[in-house]
């Protein structure tokens, strides 16, 4: 991974600014800081302003662990498109695999309830087609993390398991995921290239797709990421988006 | 021996025509801006797709592998052309476009469309006689 300020990093993305492009971000740990209580996430004024500026210039997209209607109301400015749910709701065609999310996650959801998790500091945060297994509260947080994935793995139906920042993300096996997400909304866009900024490892998906003509930026530097650029911090998107908004009005 | 038919010979006539306009074009683009039409036509497809890989590029203008390497080369010498190298897979190189590379385009671009239009006027059957040679 290089730094998308150095030298070769501002020239890949003046060209990918000034072309016909989808700019995405993930939302947690990228427009917004991570915060404690995911329920106090929120972009800071001067990134929903930049957000918005670059929205009236070219397609922008949120594709978004969190569901729908919660990435929604946190956005002032109407992107192009959003995608919940780490790529399950808000696609045009998923209907199928949604009815199979609804099934798989209300039984997942029934076998938690049964434990008392509130006490260990977990909390369970039920987005309808996938469930987030938060245990940023807990007090031993490598033990709480190890039980959870056990009791993840003996689930049924078996889930995709997807680690993000004191958090485990249950999705239905077969679901489409970010870098899907990302794939259809290029389509429905009618854009020929992409920006991808995210920091999770459900960002993953989007990083590891074998395709050039997406520019991956992942917030934080990590060496097993496949990401091709990093921002150092999360402050640093507003920078980003200033620059990718300079060389699009000079284009 | 074997026989061309009018249809044929109009055909070769409108090719050879359309071949002397092109060295024209370029002539001219290599005086004015100093790339070829060539090189104007691979700057396009790296404006159009950032990122795009020497063998992609290869591949989209229809070009051999073997030119695409010293045409490269040369555009990054101009400055037009950035590259990057893939961080998982150093023998994989991506391409992009820098601020003169899109200028350049942009540039060409206005006098191909230029050059375009003058030869449609000149080729057009009342400037070539061309109505007459159909009607042969």
């Amino acid at each position: 991974m290089k730094y998308v300020f150095g030298k070769s990093g501002q020239k890949m993305l003046e060209a990918y600014s000034i072309a016909n492009t989808l700019f995405a971000f993930d939302f947690d740990g990228t427009l917004a800081k991570i915060v404690s209580e995911p329920d106090f996430a929120q972009m800071s004024q001067k990134t929903a302003k930049l957000l918005s500026t670059l929205n009236e210039m070219a397609p922008v997209c949120i594709i978004s662990g969190r569901s729908l209607k919660d990435i929604s109301r946190r956005l002032q400015a109407k992107p192009r498109c959003i995608v919940g749910n780490h790529g399950l709701e808000g696609l045009p065609n998923s209907q199928y695999s949604i009815r199979r999310a609804i099934a798989a996650c209300h039984t997942w959801k029934m076998d938690f309830k049964k434990l008392p998790l509130g006490k260990h500091g977990i909390s369970i945060e039920d987005k309808e087609y996938s469930l987030a297994l938060h245990y940023r509260k807990s007090r031993t947080k490598r033990i709480t993390k190890k039980i959870l994935l056990e009791m993840a793995s003996s689930l049924t139906p078996s889930p995709r398991i997807i680690m993000g920042k004191h958090v485990i993300n249950l999705i239905p096996v077969g679901a489409p995921h970010k870098g899907m997400a990302l794939m259809e909304l290029l389509l429905e866009c009618g854009a020929a290239t992409a920006i991808y900024i995210g920091d999770d490892d459900t960002d993953e998906d989007v990083f590891c797709l074998p395709e050039n003509r997406i520019l991956t930026i992942r917030v934080g530097d990590k060496k097993s990421s496949r990401a091709r650029y990093f921002l150092k911090y999360q402050g640093e998107i507003n920078r980003l988006l200033e620059k990718m908004i300079r060389f699009r009005r000079q284009a | 021996m074997t026989r061309v038919s009018a249809e044929e010979l109009l055909e070769i006539s409108k090719r050879y025509k359309q071949w002397l306009a092109f060295q024209r074009l370029n002539r001219e683009c290599e005086k004015q801006l100093g790339i070829s039409i060539t090189q104007w036509h691979l700057l396009r497809w790296v404006y159009e797709f950032p990122g795009i890989t020497p063998g992609q590029l290869a591949e989209k203008t229809e070009l051999h592998k073997s030119s695409i390497t010293p045409l490269v080369k040369r555009l990054l010498r101009k400055g037009f052309l950035a590259i990057e190298t893939d961080a998982w897979d150093r023998r994989r190189h991506f391409l992009a476009i820098t601020r003169s590379g899109k200028l350049i385009v942009d540039k060409a671009g206005k006098l191909v469309k230029e050059y375009v239009k003058k030869d449609t006027v000149k080729d057009s059957p009342r400037h070539t006689g061309g109505s007459h040679l159909a009607s042969t």
